[in-house]
């Protein structure tokens, strides 16, 4: 049998390819690794959090039954639970621990190019496996998937190599890497299920040598059989003591056992032609496959058991997962792996057709070698062109993670700057869960829950908004941006803007408080400008509690910590009674951090408690801010230090 | 025969004779008795406590998910999976998780069986087949190992893994069989998920390998490649042991024995207590001592021994002494593996002994022209003699054996309580302090009874402590009452059921006793029934009242139909104004069919009889008897009577 790499050898001999290879790994940890943090704190990704939270309960309670996730297959939840038990502090929030895994899982991602690169080698010729790795390190829906700790990554690596490690058994009557294969396999199992349908390729594979050359069936034979034995112990574990048949039982779990039917073709070829169409349009496919058939032509110089094994790995997958009648593009990264090789393969029959056009034109005054050299440079130079399109797209979208997520500013805002309550967003808005401390990554100091998620909020009325005892609402940002008050303006507050932005990624959003500002007001001190205030009543009578709230806006941050007072005088300028402290709810939020004019700053509600021995009469209300450290005070144009706020008076016992 | 760089490949790993296989197969047989009579002791109420540990750990896993909840998540596994796979697939819906016992202990027992060919094996590589043979017979005969077989518990599978693993271990090592020697190692790692102290053998398994570098046979490269590789596996099977799998989390495991903060390197002291119950469970410590003069002659004789596998053998050994004293003084039964160790060389000894009588019998010229006498003269009078030194333990087995054989009243106490009285709690001693408790006593009765929560005798405190602690009644031991029947406050309670001393049964002797005196003494007899008293709420009463009252029943013999109690209450007439009729006790599934023990007092059910709101002032009778509830038909006194008066009652006029 020919052997693709030109001669008996596992591994490619040629320094080019292995150059060839460290460049496209490069090119992938360039696609993958840049914006591996994006989103962070927030986990966007509904698995990420679902595989975390899977992790943290089994570190919490031993298993995952309490997230449904029980029956998932162990291996991702697993690898969270290492990091979470032996790595995380004590105190950090479980999302603190994805950074380390994302990286992780793009080292799974890039190895799974290195894998492509060697099997599509083992195929016809070493050029076939970096073609095929090139395309496959393009593919913008890899390269977006790369970005998220998901079992894909592990999935896919382990069923390559699985494969890869049985050719090499089968083709260089290696046992260790047989018996390597199957292990491999498992690993591919552990991480989703549906790699149970390449074992029969895996485990019989070794049973080849022993069809091809009658001296070695013996071992083939015995290498089969324990092969199968592996197996066979691992199944009984697999299926028997891990409850894999209970998968009914995960939420949103695609599979059920009890829908399972006969393998169905038409559900097959859709599911490939999705994976196909990650590529290119499938008539670019028509012509790969015709390029595909070029290579009858040069069929000594392929490995056709490669190419069986490979393709038959496909098939089975694709033949496998269609009892299920899946066909979600994500449950196929391996028979996109495969294709990946196909393509590279097609190249390939399109290089050994030039190399020989090359070859036959006299008139050409180079060497056989430089001719050969020629044709491959023409047809890595065509796939370069081919590819930069998606090379561009894909550029794009990781330029897109690398962008800032301020769902991250949002949770921190509103965890320094308003009151815990409940807020209201759309159920199906990017900010349902993002205060949400298990599936949103959120780790703020104060609580803000969803007090109810409602269906198309814009068409609701207040009074939907205010349901569950809602505060807040964070509103998608209007389309008119001249107008931003459109949620209500009479009633509610419009606290702060995120507006589009094409430096930012996430959604532009208004956070409302629900409740209007009762006194507009206009002072100002300083850079901060009183923009109105709340008063419990304007009437009082001694030992009563006057209760003060302000909205305030700075035109810029001041420079030092400033507090707020509130002074009550009586007609003779006397100070009467007092109360003062940082001017909103958390002191995490002082006014050094006053940096959005176009916020309004929700002031902390004041009690003044009113003397019992307090005269009737009229009194006038006064607010400023302090350096509580110097007792400096902020002054306006017109030098005065304070604002007033309202006649209080005081009514006859 | 060398091949092979120098392995002994030709080397057989089964020993070849087929005298050796027969024997084995009449030692199999034997222990085979002595293990399996019994193998359902006591069940369904368990005994053994780590039994229900591991029964509750399996069902809470099928039903939680983890063993978290009952602090076994972080115990060795083995025996627990063992259990969640006979619980999860082979217990019938709706029955007891320890319904599966049986089947598990069955298992046990196979495994326990699977050790003796195990020592034959390496007895039979440590020097002659005999050496095997001698181990296996005495190790069959162990009284603590008889007493331990029919428990479903771990040490049983640790013992035939570490077994299983020295032997393949030993094979890959002298025939140069790479598979013997990574099974081996995989044989090692089931053993430790069975028991972590496994993990101190783990060196000796992956060095064995090792000592042909030293012999010079066999490639260097191949051995350091097999070492490699045998690295790798249990690097990957410690990365599962210690950080995947909570076993650094033992510590929370109930009364685990080798707590963290008891670990410390042990004293000779330790080390003798932790050895000397395991030799004394073979042989006295003073022919422990002939053994050992013993040992001398095989030293002469080095080809009658294989000085790797003797080494092997000490060494596991003195591991296991060492590694498991590291954690202070161990229960015995943490040392069944040097238990097997010590058989063998105990049974090594008995083979220097043959090899004596082989020098002494040589020269004997009586027997110079019979060689196949002289042969099988000296093992003929080592195995006399090891027949005569393990006949007392033979005997001992048998008797634990058969012991387990007996049934276990507990049971019946559980069955007469269940279907007899009403539900309460009720205080004991250890004996029965898990009897009623559905987790860890087995117990699946419909009626519930409480244990007051400490181990107790009745006289430990005043009666009425206990009453005012709830507590309805009490199950004390027998034995007291035969030399002071006054020990259970007679006046005060009412002994209502007797499980005396009886050597057919397995189990306590003990009493059951009602902690409520019984109000009214009472005479009548209806058929083979007695009535031996009453309690009554109160026999004045007025219209609309309620009279509450209790029979105390007792049998000289079952009925032959199911009969129900009539309550009737008579005017001066004689014409019925109430009744309430039923089965006489708290439970219809103890009809008076089933009374069968003339001894107990069957405490009657409480009967409620509502006076008519109309009715008139006046003198009445309450009167009691029992009736066929199908035929109507009554039992009748000798005096022909067909009910028996119980008190006469006033009804007062209505005040107001």
């Amino acid at each position: 049998m020919p052997e693709a790499t030109g001669r008996n050898d596992i591994f490619p001999r040629s320094k080019w390819w292995w150059l060839g290879l460290a460049l496209l790994l490069l090119l992938a940890g360039w696609l993958y690794l840049r914006g591996y943090n994006h989103g962070l704190p927030f986990i966007k990704h509904n698995d990420e959090a679902h595989h975390l939270l899977a992790g943290q309960h089994m570190v919490d309670m031993g298993n995952a039954r309490g997230v449904a996730h029980d029956a998932y297959p162990p291996a991702m939840r697993t690898l969270i639970y290492l990091f979470l038990k032996h790595l995380k502090p004590a105190e950090a929030h479980h999302g603190t621990m994805l950074p380390a895994l994302r990286l992780t899982t793009i080292v799974a991602w890039m190895l799974v190019v290195a894998l492509i690169a060697l099997l599509g080698a083992k195929m016809a010729h070493p050029l076939t496996g970096l073609m095929a790795a090139a395309f496959w390190v393009v593919n913008t829906w890899i390269v977006d998937r790369a970005h998220y700790v998901l079992p894909d990554g592990y999935l896919t690596l382990f069923t390559l190599l699985a494969l890869w490690l049985a050719l090499v058994g089968a083709l260089h009557n290696r046992r260790s890497c047989s018996t390597a294969a199957v292990y491999s396999l498992m690993l591919a199992i552990v991480f989703k299920t549906q790699a149970l349908f390449v074992a029969p390729i895996v485990l019989l594979l070794p049973a080849l040598n022993g069809w091809r050359n009658p001296a070695r069936r013996r071992d083939a034979r015995r290498q089969t059989f324990w092969n199968c034995v592996r197996f066979a112990i691992f199944l009984f574990w697999l299926l028997l003591i891990y409850p894999t048949l209970e998968v009914d039982s995960i939420v949103y779990f695609p599979t059920s056992y009890s829908s399972i039917g006969l393998p169905d073709l038409g559900s097959a070829l859709a599911s490939l032609q999705n994976a196909l169409v990650s590529f290119m349009p499938l008539d670019r496919w028509l012509a790969i496959a015709l390029a595909c058939g070029l290579l009858w032509r040069y069929r000594q110089r392929v490995n056709f058991t490669a190419f069986a094994v490979i393709a038959g790995a496909a098939l089975l997958w694709l033949l496998g997962m269609s009892m299920f009648n899946i066909q979600g593009r994500r449950h196929y990264f391996a028979v996109a792996a495969i294709m990946a090789i196909v393509f590279g393969a097609g190249l390939t029959g399109l290089l050994f057709a030039g190399q020989e056009l090359l070859a036959r034109i006299p008139a050409l005054p180079f060497s056989p070698r430089l001719r050969r050299q020629l044709a491959t440079a023409a047809v890595l130079l065509l796939l370069a062109l081919y590819l930069l399109p998606t090379y561009q797209r894909s550029e794009s979208r990781v330029y897109r993670f690398t962008l800032h997520d301020r769902r991250g500013d949002l949770m921190r805002y509103m965890d320094t700057s308003l009151p815990p309550g409940g807020y209201v967003t759309e159920r199906n808005g990017p900010n349902h869960k993002t205060f949400n401390r298990s599936w949103g990554g959120y780790d703020g100091v104060h609580d803000y829950p969803l007090a109810g998620n409602i269906l198309d909020l814009l068409e609701k009325p207040l009074e939907a908004w205010r349901g569950n005892d809602a505060v807040y609402a964070i509103a998608p940002y209007p389309d008119d941006a001249d107008d931003p008050q459109v949620y209500f303006p009479d009633e509610t507050v419009l606290l702060k803007s995120y507006p589009p932005d094409p430096r930012f990624r996430g959604p532009s959003m208004v956070v409302l408080r629900l409740y209007p500002m009762q006194y507009q007001a206009d002072g100002q001190l300083g850079p901060i400008r009183l923009a109105g205030y709340d008063l419990n009543a304007r009437e009082f009578s001694a030992g009563d509690e006057l209760t003060l709230r302000h909205y305030w806006r700075a035109e810029q941050p001041t420079t030092a910590v400033l507090d707020v007072y509130n002074h009550l005088f009586d007609a003779d300028g006397d100070l009467v009674a007092q109360v003062d402290y940082v001017p909103l709810w958390d002191d995490r939020r002082p006014t050094t951090a006053w940096d959005d004019p176009d916020e309004i700053l929700l002031g902390r509600e004041f009690v003044m408690t009113l003397p019992q021995d307090l005269p009737p009469g009229v009194y006038g209300l006064f607010s400023g801010f302090y350096d509580p450290v110097t007792g400096q005070r902020l002054t306006n144009e017109a030098g005065e230090d304070r604002l007033f706020i309202s006649d209080i008076t005081i009514a006859e016992p | 025969m060398t091949t092979r760089a120098g392995w002994d490949s030709d080397k057989p790993i089964l020993p070849r004779s087929k005298w050796w296989w027969l024997g084995l197969a009449l030692i199999l047989a034997l222990s085979a008795a002595l293990y399996l009579p019994g193998y359902d002791a006591s069940l369904p109420y368990i005994d053994n406590p780590n039994e229900p540990a591991f029964n509750l750990a399996a069902q809470t896993i099928i039903d939680s998910g983890s063993a978290r909840s009952i602090s076994f998540d972080a115990y060795p596994p083995g025996v627990i999976t063992l259990n969640y796979l006979l619980v999860k697939y082979a217990k019938a819906d709706g029955a007891h998780f320890s319904s599966v016992l049986p089947l598990l202990r069955l298992l046990t027992i196979a495994t326990w069986l699977g050790c003796l060919p195990l020592l034959a094996l390496i007895g039979s590589g440590l020097a002659r087949p005999v050496t095997g043979l001698l181990a296996a017979l005495i190790w069959a005969v162990n009284p603590w190992v008889v007493a331990e077989a029919r428990f479903a518990e771990a040490n049983a599978y640790v013992t035939f893994f570490v077994l299983l693993s020295l032997w393949l271990a030993l094979a890959g090592a002298s025939t140069g069989r790479r598979s013997c020697s990574s099974a081996a190692i995989y044989s090692l790692f089931a053993a430790i998920v069975f028991k972590t102290q496994a993990i101190f053998l783990l060196p000796i398994i992956w060095a064995l390998p090792l000592i042909n570098l030293l012999r010079g046979r066999g490639g260097r490269a191949q051995i350091w490649r097999l070492q490699f590789w045998n690295v790798v596996r249990c690097g990957a099977f410690l990365f599962w042991l210690l950080l995947l799998y909570p076993t650094l989390e033992a510590d929370r495991i109930p009364f685990w024995v080798a707590p963290s903060q008891s670990l410390a390197l042990p004293s000779p002291a330790t080390l003798w207590a932790n050895l000397a119950p395991v030799l004394r469970s073979i042989q006295p410590l003073a022919l422990w001592l002939a053994m050992a003069f013993l040992l001398i002659p095989l030293a002469r004789h080095r080809r009658s021994r294989d000085p790797l596998a003797l080494g092997v053998t000490v060494v596991a050994a003195g591991a296991w002494l060492i590694g498991v004293s590291l954690f202070g003084i161990q229960q015995p039964r943490q040392f069944y593996v040097l238990g097997t160790q010590l058989t063998l060389l105990f049974a090594l000894g008995l083979t220097g002994l043959i090899i004596m009588l082989e020098a002494a019998v040589s020269r004997l010229e009586l027997l110079q022209e019979r060689p196949a006498a002289q042969k099988a003269l000296p093992t003929v009078i080592a195995l006399a003699l090891a027949l005569a030194l393990f006949a007392p333990a033979f005997e001992q087995s048998r008797h634990i054996a058969w012991q387990f054989t007996r049934h276990d009243r507990r049971n019946d106490l559980a069955r007469y309580m269940d279907t007899s009285l009403p539900p309460g709690k009720y205080a004991s001693p250890h004996d029965n302090h898990k009897t009623f408790n559905r987790s860890w006593g087995g117990y699946a009765g419909i009626n519930d009874f409480a244990w007051q929560g400490e181990y107790a005798m009745l006289s430990d405190k005043p009666l009425a402590e206990w009453r005012a602690l709830g507590v309805d009644y009490a199950v004390m031991p027998h034995a007291p009452l035969l030399g002071n029947p006054s020990i259970y406050n007679p006046e005060e309670t009412v002994l209502l059921k007797t499980y005396p001393v009886d050597p057919r049964f397995r189990g306590p002797d003990m009493v059951v006793l009602w902690l409520r005196p019984m109000a009214n003494a009472h005479g009548g007899r209806l058929g083979g029934i007695k009535l031996l008293g009453y309690d009554l709420s109160s026999n004045e009463l007025a219209a609309r009242d309620k009279i509450i009252f209790r029979h105390y029943w007792r049998a000289e013999t079952p009925s032959d139909a199911p009969v129900h109690v009539f309550n009737h209450l008579l005017d001066v007439a004689g014409a019925i104004v109430a009744q309430a009729d039923s089965f006489p006790l708290f439970d219809a599934r103890r009809d008076t069919t089933t009374w069968d023990d003339p001894d107990e007092i069957l405490l009657g059910r409480e009967f409620t009889l509502s006076l008519p709101a109309d009715l008139t002032p006046g003198a009445y009778q309450l009167v009691s008897g029992f009736y066929d509830p199908l035929t109507g038909l009554r039992l009748f006194s000798a005096s022909g009577d067909d009910r028996l008066l119980i008190s006469e009652i006033t009804v007062a006029p209505l005040e107001g």
